[in-house]
């Protein structure tokens, strides 16, 4: 059953090894910024109470918070990392997944082998979930050790949790980045559409934040997982992480049942 | 449609919006034939092919492969087990290793003759497909079309890119696997393979079936091909008589007459002018085309000629081919 995941996993180690180090690489530089940022921590809270209080939520909402090594990596690392680089990475990985191969020509001989289209869809789905587990395994130890590496101290198991989380919102990431996959020939357009639709996503929600219009981000994926509330407060939106992973079967139903009805040459 | 039906057709059509890829397409292959499909580039050969193997969905009609509805996702599976499949421009993955690729369609449908097959058609298994050259990449396909042994092969221009020793091997594994009741179906261009290892020819022209036969008998059909010279240079319309279906003057002035039926008129006519060269001989699979599709619609000369300039024992005086 697992064949083309396994297949498509082992074509992704590479990948999967190249970003884990560039994830690393960013951690090691938040966490390289945070001892002077703790230092001038008085400065800096009075300058975000200063803010706007719009602007004020890009440093994760609270004043206090932002130079606490929880809130400090919230805001500077995991927001990012999690709600747009991952996010976006994880989406156009999916979308590259049937768009490419249709593109190519390879999804014939793959057809031609008896394997079902929603097989082929499910298996090359299932095939990033070892790649989100490797790079959040290494970006949660590195990180880990990394906070005391600069002598800060950090509960392992809200960390362990906020990365845990971080699985539903990538998986219905993910998931839109498949059913581009299934609508496009173009693997350049799929990318596009999946990638661009994560952004999209975290922009009207962000935007649209504590706005009349706070609705239209209901849809945003970013909406139901917040890195600063978890870290932070330890606060999980189970109803919101319930939502992303219903959204992330739906999504992948949605993409198998388009490529059974697709043409595909 | 019998048990013993590999392939069934029935009113087949595809369109692509208002494109017609093929239309009402109905012919049946029987189980251990080895089945030619035949038809210039852009004639429907592959939209036929995509058909049948439920890669693209029909507007109209039904495809049955080995008696499975190939529209019923179920049936097209269980179809699937047991057919072997040689896509026309083959297209892999690049970066993996042919070894690679056959373990992971080996792990999909199985490789039981993979070894045997790989002996006959060797390849640099443990370098990354993207170096292959058309060659290796051909005898990639046929091996892993082949591996797991089943009862049905669709091909699509099986030999393009191969040397003609290995289009002799690809030609004897057919022969081989028909002895063994397994049925071939494949789609081309080259009319020497086509003569060489094809019991039946279906003939598509513009998305619609022109002819299914018997290749023995649509050359006999075909009747004879007479080349003359003549001194005078009558237009080729005087040769429209009962009996010559067909009657082409080229630039060098060289009469190629198509006789069916009886000869009396034209000899009559021929009578008419003073014959220089007068040559008599059966036809070919080449003049059939011809006949078919018409001289410029016709095949490229590199395509009719077959590759090893053998095979073709009818060819009896100087062939102007």
């Amino acid at each position: 059953m697992l064949e083309i995941t396994a297949f498509e996993s082992r074509r992704r180690v590479r990948g999967t090894l190249y970003f884990a180090v560039a994830l690393l690489a960013y951690s090691g530089l938040v966490l390289a910024i945070f001892p002077s940022i703790e230092a001038a921590a008085t400065d800096i809270q009075s300058y975000i109470e200063s803010l706007p209080p719009e602007v004020r939520r890009a440093f994760g909402g609270e004043a206090a918070t932002y130079t606490t090594i929880e809130g400090f990596l919230a805001a500077e690392m995991y927001q990012f990392v999690f709600l747009l680089l991952l996010g976006m990475y994880f989406a156009y990985a999916a979308a590259s997944t049937i768009a490419s191969e249709a593109e190519r020509g390879s999804i014939a001989p793959l057809l031609a082998n008896p394997v079902t289209r929603t097989r082929v869809v499910v298996g090359k789905y299932l095939s990033l979930v070892p790649s989100m587990l490797a790079l959040n395994a290494v970006l949660l130890v590195g990180t880990y050790y990394g906070v005391i590496l600069v002598g800060e101290t950090i509960d392992l198991a809200d960390l362990a949790l906020l990365h845990a989380l971080s699985l539903p919102y990538l998986l219905a990431c993910a998931g839109l980045g498949l059913v581009a996959s299934v609508l496009f020939d173009s693997a350049r357009r799929a990318q596009t559409v999946g990638a661009g639709g994560v952004f999209a996503m975290f922009l009207v929600d962000a935007v649209t934040f504590d706005t009349d219009y706070e609705w239209l981000g209901d849809v945003a994926f970013s909406r139901y997982f917040d890195p600063a509330e978890i870290l932070v407060d330890a606060d999980v939106d189970w109803a919101g992480i319930a939502f992303l992973l219903v959204a992330a079967v739906v999504l992948v139903v949605l993409s198998a049942e388009l490529f059974e009805r697709a043409d595909v040459s | 449609m019998s048990a013993s039906t590999a392939i069934a057709l029935d009113g087949l059509t595809k369109y692509y919006g208002d494109v017609r890829g093929m239309e009402d397409l109905t012919f049946e292959v029987a189980a251990g034939e080895v089945f030619g499909f035949l038809g210039p580039n852009g004639a429907g050969k592959s939209t036929a092919i995509l058909t049948m193997l439920g890669l693209l969905s029909p507007t109209d009609g039904e495809a049955r492969l080995l008696g499975r509805d190939v529209t019923d996702r179920e049936a097209l599976l269980d179809a699937k087990r047991e057919v072997g499949y040689i896509p026309g421009d083959v297209t892999f993955y690049d970066r993996i290793t042919g070894e690679r690729l056959l373990d992971y369609f080996g792990r999909l449908k199985g490789d039981q003759r993979r070894e045997e097959l790989l002996e006959r058609f060797p390849i640099p298994e443990r370098r990354p497909i993207g170096d292959y050259s058309s060659g290796n990449r051909q005898k990639l396909a046929i091996v892993q079309a082949f591996m797991h042994d089943p009862a049905l092969v669709i091909m699509d221009e099986p030999t393009s890119g191969l040397d003609p020793l290995l289009q002799q091997e690809f030609y004897a594994l057919v022969e081989e696997e028909r002895a063994r009741g397994v049925t071939a179906f494949l789609s081309s261009h080259i009319l020497s393979e086509v003569r060489r290892i094809c019991d039946r020819v279906a003939v598509i022209r513009d998305g619609r079936l022109v002819t299914v036969e018997d290749v023995g008998v649509l050359l006999a059909k075909s009747g004879k091909v007479v080349a003359a010279r003549l001194a005078e240079s009558p237009d080729a319309s005087a040769f429209d008589i009962e009996g010559v279906a067909q009657a082409t003057v080229a630039d060098d002035g060289r009469y190629t007459l198509i006789v069916t039926g009886n000869y009396d008129g034209l000899i009559d006519r021929l009578g008419d002018y003073t014959v220089e060269d007068l040559e008599i001989r059966e036809t070919s699979l080449e003049d059939v085309f011809i006949h078919f599709y018409g001289a410029e619609e016709g095949f490229e000369p590199e395509e009719r000629v077959p590759e090893d300039g053998g095979d073709r024992p009818d060819v009896r005086a100087g062939s102007d081919a």
